[in-house]
């Protein structure tokens, strides 16, 4: 399958006039697998909590860029979603007031939580309950305001209480539900002003609204590569040279020898492809900016519900579902196509032995069928799974348009994947 | 009128970081630190988040004082709440 002769881009150069690719002599494309084996390696550079950066190399844009859409979309996470507004004197208007509400960051892990189903109704398998009651005081004077006494009231997002309902004050007795930060400031109060509401939270995905986004945001760029080629830059070109870049990518390694200083990439991460070192003339040739078409830096930052790079592992999951899915779907056509009529016994007959022959189509979250029935096919589900768009190659519509009928018979638990079958059986 | 709960671009929280800013700004006056050094300490690194601070007028304060629920004694406006 690997057509040689073909070139595979490797690099990016970036030049005084505009960008042009550099081509790796005799590297044959193709052979994607392979390829991937060899070549594909994630490192973590800064792991926090609230932050996770890694190096993602050896794949291809369209890969890298699903990772971070899967991440910014399809990775669930709890928000007050439907508010009981009691009262509301406040200058702020019910439907602004339930907006900052749904913003609001939950710390709830949405993976012990049910999709919403009109089915199910509000449950405390998949519904927090929050309630926040507050007047306006007056303050007494106070340093803060120059002993002049505060009239207004803040309100803010400590403010707001979880009333536990059902099973949930024993499931989440070790770490109680609230608002990842508490000083969010929702409202102003004058003294009389009262906000008093209901407000329930649900599991849901930033396809459907921004404020179920778990990250804030996830990114990322190709890696930079800086090369002074030929003699380089010595004496006082060196130091203009590291005067000239804004970042701080050069720097002077003076070796103490008759050359005198010499100018060395010491940051090649530090930069940001300003080209400011190409515009002195004659420089464009003395300093190539490049860029690693298959390296990727990424940077996720997470709202705070999850670790970012728990989020991280959740989106593989999610990827290699979708990469299944698609798999499955395309095995049914086919059979569907080979001469076998379509229909849904006969497809689900063949998708039962398709899912237990279907191992990782991608190395990532490479998943045998353990892996999907734990808590992968939870999460995945009902995920707009629909739109088979694993990969994000671009050859989506083909395989979303089969895949209604043909993914519907596979077994799975807790989802809410209502397929066209359902309502055909 | 009042700070966003979040970043419009990226989604970041700064809704919690208006108040702190303010202060921050009051403690660089005296000390000729510019701006820039308040928002690098509240975590703001991209430019998206940088402007909603930095842009942000909090009206609020202002539009208060024209409210009718102003004048009336405090307690006197209290609605029937009662949630538990």
């Amino acid at each position: 399958m690997a057509a040689s002769g073909l070139l595979k881009p490797v690099k990016t150069e970036i030049g005084r006039s505009g960008t042009s690719l550099v081509y790796e002599p005799g590297a044959p494309d193709g052979d994607f697998l392979g390829q991937l084996d060899e070549k594909l390696d994630i490192q973590v550079t800064t792991l926090t909590d609230e932050e996770c950066e890694f190096e993602l190399k050896g794949v291809s844009a369209a890969i890298a860029n699903a990772i971070r859409r899967i991440l910014i979309s399809e990775v669930p996470s709890m928000a007050i979603e439907t508010v009981f507004m009691h009262n509301n004197t406040s200058i702020i208007q019910d439907e602004v007031l339930s907006h900052r509400l749904g913003l609001i960051p939950i710390r709830a892990d949405p993976r012990e939580f049910d999709w919403p189903s009109e089915a199910a109704g509000a449950t405390d398998l998949n519904t927090l309950v929050f309630g926040l009651d507050v007047t306006g005081v007056e303050a007494p004077p106070s340093k803060r305001d120059g002993g002049a006494g505060d009239r207004l009231t803040h309100v803010y997002s400590r403010d707001i209480t979880w009333g536990p309902q059902g099973g949930q004050e024993e499931r989440f007795a070790d770490r109680p539900v609230e608002p990842v930060e508490g000083d969010i400031v929702l409202a102003k109060l004058l003294p009389g002003q009262t906000i008093c509401l209901e407000a329930h939270a649900v599991k849901g995905t930033g396809a459907d609204h921004a404020k179920f986004s778990p990250v804030a945001t996830a990114s990322y760029r190709l890696a930079p590569e800086v090369e002074l080629p030929g003699e380089g830059f010595v004496g006082d070109d060196a130091r203009s040279l590291v005067a000239t870049c804004p970042m701080g990518v050069f720097d002077i390694e003076d070796v103490g020898s008759s050359t005198g200083p010499r100018a060395v990439v010491a940051q090649p991460r530090a930069c940001t492809m300003c080209r400011e070192c190409l515009r002195p003339a004659g420089w464009a040739q003395r300093v190539r900016l490049r860029k690693v078409n298959d390296h990727f830096l990424f940077r996720v930052e997470s709202t705070g519900a999850l670790p970012a790079a728990t989020l991280v592992e959740m989106a593989l999951e999610i990827f290699a579902e979708k990469a299944r899915n698609a798999k499955e779907a395309l095995e049914a056509a086919v059979a569907a196509a080979s001469g076998v009529p379509a229909g849904i016994e006969v497809a689900a007959g063949g998708i039962g032995a398709a899912a237990a022959s279907a191992g990782g189509v991608f190395a990532v979250g490479a998943g045998d069928d353990a892996d999907i029935d734990d808590d992968g096919g939870a999460i995945a589900a009902g995920t707009g799974a629909d739109d088979a768009d694993a990969a994000a190659a671009g050859s989506s519509s083909s395989s979303s348009s089969s895949s209604s009928s043909a993914k519907q018979p596979k077994k799975r638990k807790g989802g809410r994947r209502k397929g066209k079958a359902d309502a055909d059986e | 009128m009042i700070i966003p709960v979040r970043c419009f671009t990226c989604g970041k929280v700064i809704g919690n970081k208006y108040e702190k800013y303010m202060r921050m700004l009051d403690d660089d006056e005296e000390t000729g630190e510019p701006a820039s050094r308040a928002m690098d300490e509240l975590g703001l690194k991209r430019y998206c988040c940088r402007r909603m601070i930095l842009t942000h007028v909090d009206l609020i304060d202002q539009l208060l004082q024209y409210n009718t629920f102003a004048r009336k004694p405090a307690g006197a406006a209290a609605g029937p709440g009662g949630l538990a």
